[in-house]
């Protein structure tokens, strides 16, 4: 017993010291992703919010509208791969819907020079930011759609935060600003046409009505990539969109949880759990099983 | 300037909260430290502020007393000084004890399957200053009877019949129908952590959940095939309750993961997720 208290106690050392030696290692020689963003947010720290501007994030020149969502964005996209996605083949048809100011179509192009990309922005400012970013960084041959995803081609009222939450205004949410019309295309009309290998969908609380409205349309997606934002405590969307993505024949992990504490509307006072955040968003991946 | 000042913040903020600990992470990471040097599935106990408790398995103790005293993950307010509290899946009593600091006139029963943990849970409730929580050798299902259990050791016991469930010792355990125990009464907070059984034992509630004022729930996923997360979320909605979804857990020590040929291999197929639930 006491020796193997004495082996345990050493491994333990040992395995500390690993840690800590490794630690030590990233944070001296941090990878090129890693340093990009420490750099950024320490500029991001002393540039006032909703500015715009421009930024050498690794290999790219970025413009951006608002430094400090810019930051988390490219942590998780670049430096955790939140969106790493195993394509068939060189070419993979992906649509980046709410692509924001473009970088997760910069990250599937360094991945698959060849991907053939549609990337799809509401928010007019944003959606002139992320063409000259997909246009200045070599990646000029995605296609950038310049509307709204949502289940009825047309116009409709969005309103932008100059960040990334600007919503479709029927939604709620968004900014506090007056609501623009902008462009809307039908998302079913463009899963019906073509077999897409990736469906990236952060649309800020459209994704249940639009995906509902893809039902029949989505046996020609092969993977999704899904942020499901669920901000209406009277109107939960996670399980029906869970079910559709059975019933389409998915199979689906839950790889994200993050509670958003600060969001309005807060909990009402009183309640059992005060405090509490009500609102979150869950970020889902669902992919066609395999046959075995 | 300003960068350099909120850092500077920080820094000190980070040396403080060192420095001036709440007694509740102190003794957490002692016991993270002891963890280290014990043997998995070794009984013992262990000082914990001003309690004294005994445990199975000191590494899966220790989460379980960051969630519940440094987290205060099952904190609750109430508007009575003395609500009914249920309290399933009750392992070593570590969340009768925080009911029981928060309100020392709490009416809780705790309920626990596996008959080790049952003895720990008595000893520790007696040994401190919560005797007055009654304790009863069951695991809650949709039948009184009895049933098998897997019993892991540790807190990952749960019913044989139910997809996921882990290597074990197979033991035959009294089953109680928690639908009759809700019925007896209202319950201000029922805590359920009945990993895997939480779809079949509300479900069969349902007629009954009336009586129930809030609910803290570990809601698991242990079937790729059949999820009961949805199912399970549209019963709150149904019988009244507004819901949120807080911490997350991916079980990717769980085997298996999806695979190599997937778009996104090494997903974890298992988690977990605690749903607060109010009226």
């Amino acid at each position: 017993m006491g020796d193997d208290r004495a082996r345990m106690a050493m491994t333990q050392v040992l395995r500390r010291m690993r840690r800590g030696a490794g630690a030590a290692k990233r944070w001296l020689v941090p990878s090129m992703e890693e340093a990009a963003w420490r750099r950024a947010c320490r500029i991001a720290e002393r540039t006032p919010r909703l500015t715009p501007g421009e930024i050498e994030l690794g290999p790219y020149a970025l413009r951006y509208s608002d430094l400090l969502t810019l930051c988390p964005q490219w942590h998780d996209i670049f430096v955790l791969g939140s969106l790493a996605f195993e394509a068939a083949g060189q070419a993979p048809r992906i649509l980046d819907c709410g692509a924001n100011v473009g970088l997760a179509s910069l990250f599937y192009k360094r991945r698959y020079p060849a991907a053939r990309i549609t990337a799809f922005e509401a928010d007019p400012a944003l959606a002139a930011l992320l063409a000259h970013n997909l246009r200045a960084n070599g990646a000029a041959d995605v296609e950038v759609v310049a509307a709204a995803v949502w289940t009825e081609a047309g116009e409709i009222a969005f309103r932008a935060d100059g960040a990334d939450s600007g919503a479709v205004a029927s939604l709620g949410g968004g900014g506090d600003g007056p609501a623009v019309r902008v462009p809307a295309v039908r998302l079913a009309d463009r899963l019906a046409s073509e077999r897409i290998d990736l469906l990236k969908l952060d649309i800020e609380g459209a994704e249940s009505a639009v995906l509902a409205d893809c039902e029949s349309a989505l046996g020609n997606v092969n993977a999704l990539l899904l942020e499901v934002h669920e901000f209406d405590e009277n109107r939960r969307r996670c399980p029906e969109l869970q079910q559709l993505l059975s019933r389409c024949g998915f199979t689906y992990s839950v790889t994200h949880v993050t509670p958003l504490p600060h969001r309005l509307p807060q909990r009402a006072p009183g309640g059992p759990f005060p405090r509490r955040a009500i609102s979150w968003v869950e970020a889902v991946s669902a992919w066609r099983p395999q046959r075995a | 300037m300003i960068g350099a000042y909120r850092r500077a913040r920080r820094k000190l903020g980070a040396i403080r909260r060192r420095l001036f600990e709440p007694p509740e992470r102190a003794a957490w990471r002692r016991a993270w430290h002891q963890a280290e040097v014990t043997p998995r599935f070794a009984p013992g106990s262990i000082r914990m502020m001003d309690y004294n408790i005994r445990y199975s398995d000191l590494l899966s103790f220790c989460p379980q007393w960051e969630d519940i005293f440094v987290k205060r993950r099952l904190a609750f307010a109430s508007a009575s000084a003395a609500p009914r509290i249920l309290d399933c899946g009750a392992n070593v009593g570590l969340a009768s004890l925080f009911f029981h600091r928060l309100y020392p006139q709490a009416r809780i029963t705790a309920f626990e399957a596996d008959p080790a943990l049952l003895a720990i849970l008595s000893t520790n409730l007696s040994a401190n200053g919560a005797s007055a929580v009654e304790t009863r050798h069951a695991a809650l299902w949709t039948s009184t009877g009895t049933l098998t259990f897997q019993c892991e050791g540790s807190d990952s016991g749960m019913i044989s019949s139910l997809p996921g469930a882990i290597d074990g010792r197979a033991t035959t355990v009294p089953s109680l129908r928690l639908r009759d125990v809700i019925a007896e009464g209202p319950v201000d907070l029922l805590k359920l952590d009945v990993e895997g059984a939480e779809d079949a034992v509300l479900a069969d509630c349902e007629p009954v959940l009336h009586h129930v004022k809030a609910i803290v729930m570990d809601l698991h996923e242990f079937d790729p095939a059949v999820r009961q997360a949805p199912r399970v979320l549209d019963l709150l909605t149904r019988v009244g309750f507004s819901y949120a979804i807080d911490e997350f857990v991916p079980l990717t020590w769980r085997e298996p993961r999806s695979g190599a040929g997937t778009p996104f291999p090494g997903r974890a197929m298992q988690w977990a997720m605690t749903v607060r639930a109010w009226r």
